[in-house]
């Protein structure tokens, strides 16, 4: 207040302050003098909510439609959900019918349509508000379902590929420089040495998965989208790398914010 | 600098150098946020609290009301006095403003009635393959309920409440038990028919309860459960050794916050998803069934071929280690005339279909339960939210009796070929009201028989202590053996 | 604590305020307002019923002891109101009998509580609520 109100300036003497600066990961000697950590020395790590979790993903992989306004919008749902359902919505129409405009996929989660008899599947796990109770207080549980979710919807998988896509596009074809582009992406940090060696390791491995693949009958992979130049494209390494996308982005880091 | 963060980035913008928000960080999330979850495990099996006497319960939900004067209710009074108006002394203590009002007591000329077993029990010629198992139930002729719409009585039937809110039996059940299955919930919901089941998910929620004790549906088909395939572009080997890559990730960054046990309990989750993925399909699919013990539950038939497939998966569940099974009642595969024993009219063409559907299946069930051994640790329940008039409507239908209505049980821990408490002389009300025995009663005789008091199986909520049965409830002890 | 005394007071200000209300019932006996009384005063009931279940639950004798002492005067406010419809003529003999029905059962779960055996009280205030359910199912329009 002595400075005018000024928000910048009080941003500077918080940012500044020893407190501030001190770290806020789990140490040994602060677990043992506070392990209820009443005083905050420690961050509470939360999970991203149901649609912060969905619009994160689409944001990274550079997706997200941030139209404004408008009415609600049918996102894809699985097709088993669609597929020889008679619900209808009483007036003759399906419940829900994905939306004829693929940029309606990809809107921000506020815009989604909330059918109380048939929520969104996509975050129908992640606690959402359950839209036919009074609310308060969203729950946080961690289940298998969502596990699933993540890990094998394929709406998910295809944002995997859409930022395996943009990390190539931003990074060049230089591994170490792909791997720190996708860090930074998603968590702002580039990744340790451990963490950089399992990832290689991986990528070698995969690359020879997906290469055994080849000779089966059928042989289509997943490979990044959105790259302008794909003439380059290794369709083995390029699969493998989406493998990796996708594998980072349901880790832990990714739906805690620490 | 090597590591951008939240901090830096503050730092930056409060100074004015960074400018706009660091490349790729993610906007607008720093205001609201969930605190996540501390228990270890939510679904770690807990101890009842005595000794239970059956391990699962199957709840056979028979959505639409159907008329129990008609299948087990023998009533030669209301035969002789169709026609008739109901006397007024019938009538007394009950509100029937709310229904379609009175009219002439109604008898279907197709209905015949016999006793069947050593216990001789009445049964109408809709149900001549569960009458075979007369001496297996355990009888409650004296049901009564609230009368509301269809969904209000059905979110009642299933949390005891008429508001969305409260948890729902199974929920409570997840909740005070855990899992007996590390690879399965512990709470499934099975249905037949091309869509969910009216009043939707609010009948296997968990309320109050956190969302894991929630009721998992299990859709028809091969894949019961959203997101269990891959993605179709990845082989399983791809899938596994990615797995592998988010194990080791996970542990990594676990390494630098060794007591958080939320981070572990992440971890684990996608353990238990690799194993459900193999687990759930593998527990509804019949494949390895005989085609004797498929044609027990009538999976050869078209009528009965839907329901008979809940029900032979009720069972696969059971033998899992699944604690509540909530089988809603559907329709046939193809029918979408008759979808529910809603029958205001023609109730001989109504009942006569959806008796033939749940017939035999039912009787299948208690059979396959009972070769096995299963019976005595099971507890099957045939539930509706409410029943049917004595008198007619439109003629040939009957209008709703929250009033005096039979349900049954069969199972361990129960007096079998038992009948209690009954209906007046026309079938209208419970005769002796000392015997009524509401949602809240029956709920608290299925805790009891699964080792819980339900007076005892409390949570807080809102400061409040709450507990499965409301406040209302008790066992229903004359029914135990 | 405070969250209690508070909950208790309230009890306290709106039993003040039905007790006036009944009387001013018998002085204005127009039926609307009849109906009106009845409302608030069930309310009051009903509230304090969850919160005796509740505190009966938690073993806060203290607490559950004063709950079931305000429904233990409630219902003997209701009983006085059906008491004297009874002597004008009305058809309210099982009202009457359920609402004595209530005073007891609300006396002994104070005098089980009094001995911290809860679950004798629970018992008890179970059939209390069961006592609730009988009478609406008798006397309460929906
Ligand atoms: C002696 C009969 C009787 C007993 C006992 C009784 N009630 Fe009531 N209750 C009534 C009547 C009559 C009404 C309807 C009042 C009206 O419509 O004017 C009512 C209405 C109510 C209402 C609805 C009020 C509203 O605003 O809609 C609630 C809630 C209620 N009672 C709770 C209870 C609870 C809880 C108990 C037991 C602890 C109980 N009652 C015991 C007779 C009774």
């Amino acid at each position: 207040m002595k400075n005018g109100w000024s928000p910048k300036k009080l941003q500077r003497e918080i940012v500044l302050s020893a407190v501030y600066r001190q770290s806020s990961e789990e140490r040994a000697d602060v677990v043992a003098v506070d392990p209820a950590n009443k005083l905050l020395a420690v961050y509470p790590r939360k999970r991203l909510e149901a649609e912060e979790l969905r619009d994160s993903l689409l944001y990274a992989s550079g997706e997200l439609d941030e139209t404004i306004g408008g009415p609600a919008v049918f996102p894809k749902v699985p097709s088993s959900l669609v597929a020889g359902n008679v619900l209808n919505n009483g007036q003759g129409g399906a419940l829900w019918e994905d939306a004829k405009d693929p940029n309606d996929h990809k809107r921000r989660s506020i815009y989604t349509f909330v059918r109380r008899s048939l929520p969104y599947p996509l975050t129908a796990s992640f606690d959402p508000a359950d839209p036919s109770k009074p609310h308060h207080k969203r729950d946080v549980s961690t289940t298998a379902l969502q596990a699933l979710t993540l890990f094998n919807s394929d709406v998910v998988f295809g944002w995997s590929q859409a930022l395996a896509g943009r990390v190539i596009s931003e990074a060049g074809a230089n591994e170490n420089a792909q791997l720190d582009t996708l860090y930074e992406i998603l968590f702002s940090r580039k990744p340790t040495r451990e963490e950089k060696s399992a990832l290689k390791g991986f990528l070698k491995e995969q690359e020879k998965l997906v290469e055994s693949k080849a000779w089966t009958d059928k042989f289509e992979v997943a490979v990044p989208t959105g790259l302008k130049d794909t003439k380059n494209l290794d369709p083995f390494k390029a699969a493998a790398f989406v493998d990796l996308v996708h594998a980072v982005a349901n880790s832990n880091e990714f739906a805690y914010r620490f | 600098m090597d590591n951008k963060s939240r901090r830096d980035f503050l730092k930056n913008s409060s100074l004015g150098v960074g400018g706009v928000a660091l490349a790729g960080a993610i906007p607008g999330f720093n205001i609201s946020a969930a605190s996540a979850a501390e228990l270890i495990d939510p679904l770690a099996p807990k101890d009842p609290h005595f000794p239970a006497k059956i391990k699962s319960v199957i709840w056979l939900h028979q959505n639409g009301a159907p008329s129990t004067l008609d299948l087990y209710d023998y009533k030669p009074e209301l035969v002789k006095q169709a026609g008739k108006g109901v006397p007024d002394s019938f009538l007394k203590g009950i509100k029937t403003s709310t229904q379609g009002g009175v009219n002439e007591l109604f008898v279907s000329n197709y209905r015949s009635w016999k006793q069947y077993g050593e216990s001789g029990a009445w049964f109408s010629n809709l149900l001549p393959n569960l009458a075979q198992h007369a001496d297996k139930l355990t009888f409650i002729k004296s049901s009564v309920t609230i009368g509301a719409t269809h969904d209000i009585s059905i979110l009642k039937l299933n949390t005891g409440d008429l508001n969305p809110g409260r948890p729902s039996l199974g929920a409570w059940i997840s909740y005070a038990l855990g899992s007996a299955n590390p690879d399965l919930p512990p709470y499934v919901v099975l249905y037949n028919g091309a869509s969910e089941p009216r009043a939707g998910s609010v009948n296997w929620n968990s309320g109050f309860l956190p969302a894991v004790y929630q009721g998992t549906a299990f859709r028809p088909g091969d894949s019961p459960i959203y997101y269990l395939d891959r993605p179709e572009l990845r082989s399983a080997l791809q899938q596994r050794s990615s797995l592998d890559l988010l194990n080791r990730l996970n542990k990594l960054n676990a390494e630098n916050r060794p007591l958080d046990t939320e981070l572990k309990a992440r971890l684990r989750s996608y353990d238990l998803a690799d194993r459900m993925q193999v687990a759930a399909p593998e527990a509804v699919d019949l494949s390895k069934e005989t085609d004797a013990t498929k044609k027990l539950y009538g999976i050869d038939d078209a009528i009965t071929g839907s329901y008979g497939t809940s029900l032979l998966r009720a069972r696969r569940l059971v033998e899992r280690g699944v604690r509540f099974i909530q089988v809603v009642s559907g329709a046939p595969d193809g029918e979408t005339e008759i979808t529910s024993w809603d029958a205001h009219d023609d109730l001989d063409k109504n009942h006569g279909l959806m008796a033939k559907m749940v017939d035999k299946p039912i009787a299948g069930l208690l059979e396959d339960l009972k070769s096995r051994g299963l019976l005595e640790s099971t507890l099957v329940v045939w539930t509706s939210e409410f029943s049917r008039t004595p008198w007619g409507e439109s003629g040939t239908g009957r209008d709703h009796n929250p009033w005096g209505y039979t349900q049954w049980m069969a199972g361990g821990g129960l007096k079998a070929g038992f009948t209690y408490g009954g209906t007046d002389e026309l079938g209208v009300q419970v005769a002796d009201k000392d015997t009524a025995v509401d949602t809240y009663d029956l709920h608290a005789t299925v805790l009891h028989l699964l080792g819980l008091n339900h007076l005892k199986t409390t949570f807080i909520n809102n400061g409040r202590s709450e507990r499965p049965t409301v406040v209302f409830g008790k066992v229903v002890k004359d029914i135990l053996a | 604590m405070l969250f209690t005394l508070m909950r208790n007071l309230v009890v306290a200000l709106r039993f003040v305020a039905v007790v006036i209300g009944s009387s001013l019932l018998i002085s204005f006996t127009s039926f609307a307002q009849e109906a009106e009384m009845d409302m608030d005063l069930m309310q009051t009931i009903e509230s304090t019923n969850d919160n005796l279940s509740s505190n009966i639950a938690l073993e806060n004798a203290e607490s559950a002891i004063a709950d079931a002492q305000t429904l233990n005067e409630l219902f003997a406010v209701v009983e006085e109101h059906y008491s004297k419809e009874l002597a004008a003529g009305k058809d309210v003999a099982e009202a009457v009998d359920l609402t004595k029905k209530s005073v007891k059962f609300s006396s002994e779960i104070i005098t089980f509580l009094g001995q911290n055996d809860f679950e004798s009280a629970a018992n008890t205030a179970t059939d209390l609520a069961r006592t609730c359910k009988t009478c609406h199912n008798f006397y309460k329009e929906d």
